[in-house]
């Protein structure tokens, strides 16, 4: 009887998680994003796919994953996951997570799905608790007047809304990444809010630049920056919101529009720095040209994030209100003033922070913009679309199982056949010769070394810091 | 001297095949194992839904590993492969504290089984390489070993991921089973 009992608990519960399985988000993997979750990563109350669940075991230490059908679940399991789930999971683990610079890789790749796991988990480099950090540095980079912009921070605004792929459908590669969210840009109809859009429009060309982040953030600063002057944007965003101005976007109207409005434009170039990363270099404008303040900068010397930007920006605002038509097109450094990007920076449009490493002097772009304006963009078109077009990686379980694994060197004695030596570029440290010694069990150590955050830079405001060799954030 | 015997003989004899059984709950590390013993890599694994087969051959034996996935409402189905079985390679994964109990309580059912009232018990400590790994012999306590009786059972620390223990392992089974 009250084996019976039990048996219709275990029922229970197991429906309750496959009814979890299939509500919101917790539909795609946690982990990639595929749609169709068959595990639940029991250790941190999530839901993944398959090969996802394979990775999950492998960490260390291991989470423990248990399948939604052929495990029986307790009670408690079933509350934990009630309280769990992936949203939950999203904003614990990814809190600081940002797709446009930790994010975007192709999920086919379980090397590098592999990695981010570890990063996610191992170092907690996105955790929530890394969040406050973050934010206490975000703040500082922001003039006052921006600063002053009540923004309200949280957890969830860190996070992509629930439709938007943060990590699989949007994480195939960097590119993709940021061509979709162009795309989510322009095919918005004209309906949308200005601001909303606006601060779309300026977050989402600057994506280009790997170092850009935060960027729930930072429009939600601009968003606010941008409804205290309607006017300086609303008349270009019409044309920019137009569905079919993006695949079309060197077309004259467009153009016009720009140099039209040139307050459009100034906010658009600067927002767009990242656009005119391929632009070329002895084009892009010399800004010791413009701003008498900045003749000579090295391109070696690391942003100064200082307060005098501002007095800076506030220069360059005059000249660029001063000369509306700059046709100093002369060589620019290269690696591009470090100065520039920071001054753009702070410009509430210039969400971007153009940080894309050497190719920064597009910043300048802005008041060059017009004359040039096609060229960029069909360099950026050009780019994107390819991107756009990739087969779905989704579909793809990562199932090489074979491919990750170390070099085992076979035992003398034992005559199976093993393909050896050709694996020899992982998991260095599990290595050891198959030895027939008694096995030293204590002496073992984790094999993985978990560094909390040894790197200060990790997880923080601007994680790539450390690893770009961007030298403007 | 028995050794020696079966020795000389068994050279020009085709290899004797043994199937072993390889069991345990989930995520102990038995697809590990397996893939460990017969490829000599760390493969990634997803859970075992069913069942994975390899043969193995060490020391002139072959053997054919089965290995049942874990998952408790897949456990039913071990008894499907108790057939024939010799040994019994049972996984345990030593730094799960939690479910030892839960594992002592599946060995145990399965060896009252009648048929593999004749199956040598071979016990992987596995996972050693982890923090707060249980030792042989707390495993061995708390697996219920010392309670066995008319078996032949062995614990053996293992690190699958390493490769290390897994074939003394085995050599304990071919000791034992080339005896027969």
């Amino acid at each position: 009887m009250s084996n019976r009992k039990h048996r219709d608990n275990q029922e229970i519960c197991a429906r309750k998680v496959r009814e979890l399985a299939q509500t919101g988000i917790n539909k795609h993997c946690f982990e990639c994003s595929q749609p169709g979750v068959t595990y639940i990563d029991i250790t941190v109350g999530c839901f993944v796919c398959t090969s996802c669940s394979g990775m999950l075991r492998g960490l260390n230490p291991p989470h423990r994953v248990k399948s939604i059908s052929m495990t029986t679940f307790s009670q408690q399991e079933v509350e934990f996951l009630q309280n769990h789930g992936n949203e939950v999971g999203r904003r614990t683990w990814l809190c600081t997570f940002d797709l446009k610079t930790d994010g975007c890789f192709d999920v086919r790749d379980t090397q590098k799905l592999k990695e981010f796991l570890q990063d996610k988990y191992e170092r907690k480099k996105w955790h929530f608790s890394k969040s406050k950090i973050r934010r206490d540095v975000n703040e500082s980079p922001w003039g006052p007047g921006v600063q002053a912009v009540p923004v309200p921070h949280g957890p969830a605004q860190n996070q992509p809304p629930p439709g938007h792929p943060l990590n699989p459908t949007a994480r195939p590669t960097r590119m993709l990444c940021q061509s979709q969210s162009q795309l989510s840009i322009w095919d918005r109809g004209p309906a949308v809010s200005s601001a909303d859009s606006c601060t779309e429009v300026f977050t989402a060309r600057p994506t280009r630049s790997q170092s850009f982040r935060d960027h729930p953030i930072k429009d939600t600063l601009l968003s606010s920056v941008e409804r205290q002057r309607p006017g300086t944007i609303s008349s270009g965003m019409g044309h920019q919101n137009h569905p079919s101005s993006f695949p079309a976007l060197p077309r004259p109207s467009a153009s016009s529009t720009f140099k039209n409005s040139f307050t459009l434009g100034r906010t658009l170039s600067t927002g767009g720095g990242a656009p005119f990363r391929a632009f070329p270099k002895s084009l892009s404008l010399d800004f010791g040209g413009l701003s008498h303040a900045h003749s000579t900068l090295s391109s070696a010397a690391p942003p100064p994030v200082t307060q005098d930007k501002y007095a800076a920006l506030s220069q360059l605002d005059k000249v660029f209100l001063d000369n509306t038509p700059v046709t100093a097109i002369t060589t620019a450094p290269s690696d591009g003033p470090p100065q520039y990007s920071t001054l753009f920076s702070n410009r509430p449009s210039s969400s971007s922070t153009p940080a894309s490493s050497p190719g920064v002097p597009e910043a300048t772009s802005g008041s060059q913009t017009f004359a040039y304006f096609p060229n960029p963009f069909n360099s950026t078109a050009s780019c994107t679309q390819p991107i756009l077009s990739p087969s779905n990686p989704f579909k793809s379980t990562a199932s090489d199982d074979a491919s990750s694994s170390a070099v085992f060197p076979q035992s003398v004695s034992f005559p199976a056949p093993a393909t050896q030596s050709a694996f020899s570029h992982q998991q260095s440290s599990n290595q050891e010769a198959n030895g027939f010694n008694s096995f030293p069990a204590p002496e073992s150590v984790p094999k993985v070394p978990r560094p909390m955050s040894v790197n200060p830079f990790t997880g923080n405001v601007y994680p790539s810091r450390g690893a770009s060799l961007n030298p403007f954030i | 001297m028995g050794n020696y015997f079966t020795m000389i003989f068994s050279r020009p004899f085709p290899k004797k095949q043994i199937k072993l059984l390889m069991v345990g709950l989930d995520a102990a590390g038995k697809t590990t194992v397996l893939f460990k013993l017969k490829l000599g890599e760390v493969v990634t694994t997803i859970p075992t839904i069913g069942f994975n087969v390899e043969t193995v051959e060490y020391k002139n034996i072959s053997f054919a590993v089965w290995d049942v996935g874990g998952q408790s409402k897949i456990r039913g189905l071990w008894k499907y492969y108790y057939q024939y079985t010799e040994g019994l390679i049972f996984v345990v994964d030593s730094s799960d504290h939690d479910r030892i109990e839960t594992a002592a309580e599946e060995l145990n059912a399965m060896l009252a089984e009648d048929e593999m009232r004749d199956a040598v018990l071979l016990v992987l400590a596995n996972k050693q390489d982890l923090p707060k790994a249980m030792p042989v012999h707390e495993l061995t306590d708390r697996l219920g070993l010392h309670a066995l009786r008319g078996r032949q059972w062995f614990v053996q620390a293992t690190c699958a991921v390493q490769g290390s223990g897994l074939y003394e392992g085995l050599d304990w089974l071919s000791d034992q089973l080339s005896r027969r």
